[in-house]
């Protein structure tokens, strides 16, 4: 891959890796961190992109693995009296019933369901870029569905799961 | 809720990339990253010294040029992308290297860290640190960035415990990058009998002060160098406000200090050891002449 088009690939994914980043990271200026190392990773490791159709996926998983790194560095680092409260906000955000309820998902049904709605990849595409089975990965965004439910359900009183009833999937609905 | 109005929703809540974070990931992008040439530089810096010599021999005042060639060697070859996108800002750092900076390094038994060059361009904020860590020691430590383990982020504890077998790339072993290659680490060593010290270097604080609170995080670039010796390659964009603080009569006067860290590697160790390095620093002050 020459650098040019490297450059379009990483420039083209800029948006999806910030969203992913927000979905893990509560802190902007760590998100700054852990894009700029994962371009650095990307550079330095592009060679072993076999096709370059999977560059999303391929430099996604990387943002993960480094944003894993900081959470295990911060963790370790950081006084729990003084830890970061866990968020996927990003700036600018609106929408606080949504928002609340994504912040009370799991980190794993946090960024599954980023990835998968927010961002369009497909299952295997998800599968791929957080190494784990298609399988899980439906697992995983039936929880987050489940949950999302309940907690806006929540918010607007209770009677929303009534109304729309469960997963009507043919006719594109999550709830 | 459906499934389009639930992605609606998402991007309402996710919103687009901040400006701030936007500017960052593009600085990243044309920031001294590319790993090509590696091997080149070896052999360029290992030619230095005669350079150098030679330049001496033939041309008394030329010796200023040799030593300024590691800086302008980076980004002709490592980060090619400065050179080629931004060739003005290529020539002006390359006019503004400064050499014999004063500086002073913290008591440090293991390590000897050094600021060779830098470049302050006041036009575009921008600040380049070229810093140099060799071991006090070398019979028996072995030196590399803290960057070369598991460069790939592929090493997986079980603190992430979403990897599957299914994986190839996951491992729960470290890997180190040298010029050997990549894999384990007693491996990849150039003598896996020495010690292996890591070190990392990404942060100063603009000032006399050392007070870590007010550190400033570089885009940072690390490489191993002849001699086993490491060389990290600092630049950032400082806030103009702040940086008008050290304007004198004729030109700049920049205190600031650099931080690092070592973290020594033992086989087996708790990977979350690794966070822990022994801090050090470099307090030095650079003078720019307009």
């Amino acid at each position: 891959m020459n650098e040019q088009t490297w450059l379009e690939h990483m420039a083209a994914a800029e948006k999806t890796l910030y969203h992913v980043a927000c979905s893990l990271l509560p802190s902007e200026s760590d998100r700054q961190d852990a894009l700029a190392e994962t371009v650095t990773r990307c550079w330095a490791h592009r060679d072993r992109l076999r096709n370059e159709q999977y560059f999303t996926t391929w430099s996604v998983r990387i943002l993960i693995n480094v944003c894993h790194s900081m959470q295990r560095a911060a963790r370790r680092l950081t006084p729990l009296e003084q830890a970061p409260e866990p968020a996927a906000e990003c700036e600018g955000l609106r929408n606080l019933p949504l928002r609340l309820a994504l912040e009370a998902l799991p980190e794993k049904l946090r960024l599954v369901t980023v990835m998968y709605y927010l961002e369009g990849f497909s299952i295997p595409e998800v599968s791929r870029a957080l190494g784990v089975p298609a399988g899980t990965v439906k697992a995983r965004l039936h929880q987050a569905r489940g949950r999302l439910r309940v907690q806006l359900d929540d918010e607007k009183g209770g009677d929303a799961h009534d109304r729309e009833g469960t997963a009507g999937t043919a006719s594109g609905r999550v709830w | 809720m459906t499934e389009k109005e639930l992605r609606e929703q998402l991007r309402d809540v996710y919103g687009d990339v901040p400006p701030q974070t936007h500017a960052a990931f593009q600085h990243a992008l044309t920031a001294p990253l590319r790993a090509k040439g590696e091997q080149t530089m070896k052999k360029r810096i290992a030619a230095l010294p005669v350079l150098a010599v030679v330049l001496v021999m033939l041309v008394g005042g030329a010796a200023c040029a040799a030593v300024s060639q590691v800086m302008s060697w980076y980004y002709s070859n490592r980060a090619t992308y400065l050179k080629e996108l931004y060739p003005e800002r290529y020539e002006a750092m390359m006019n503004h290297v400064l050499t014999d900076i004063p500086q002073q390094q913290s008591d440090d038994a293991l390590v000897t860290v050094q600021v060779p060059e830098a470049v302050w361009l006041p036009e575009e904020q921008l600040l380049v640190l070229a810093v140099t860590a060799a071991p006090r020691d070398g019979d028996a430590v072995e030196l590399h960035p803290l960057w070369n383990l598991d460069a790939d982020g592929s090493y997986v504890s079980d603190f992430d415990d979403s990897a599957t077998p299914e994986d190839s790339e996951d491992r729960g072993e470290h890997w180190l990058w040298t010029s050997k290659g990549h894999g384990p680490v007693r491996q990849m060593m150039a003598d896996p009998d020495k010690s292996l010290v890591l070190i990392e270097a990404s942060e100063i604080n603009l000032g006399a002060t050392e007070n870590r609170n007010d550190r400033v995080y570089l885009s940072m670039d690390a490489l191993d160098i002849e001699g086993g010796a490491v060389l990290f390659m600092l630049e950032g964009q400082l806030d103009e406000e702040a940086m008008s603080a050290y304007r004198v009569a004729d030109g700049w006067e920049i205190p600031l200090t650099l931080f690092y860290t070592v973290h020594p590697y033992e086989d087996g160790m708790d990977d979350l050891a690794l966070y822990h390095g022994t801090p050090g620093s470099v307090t030095l002050t650079l003078r720019v002449k307009e």
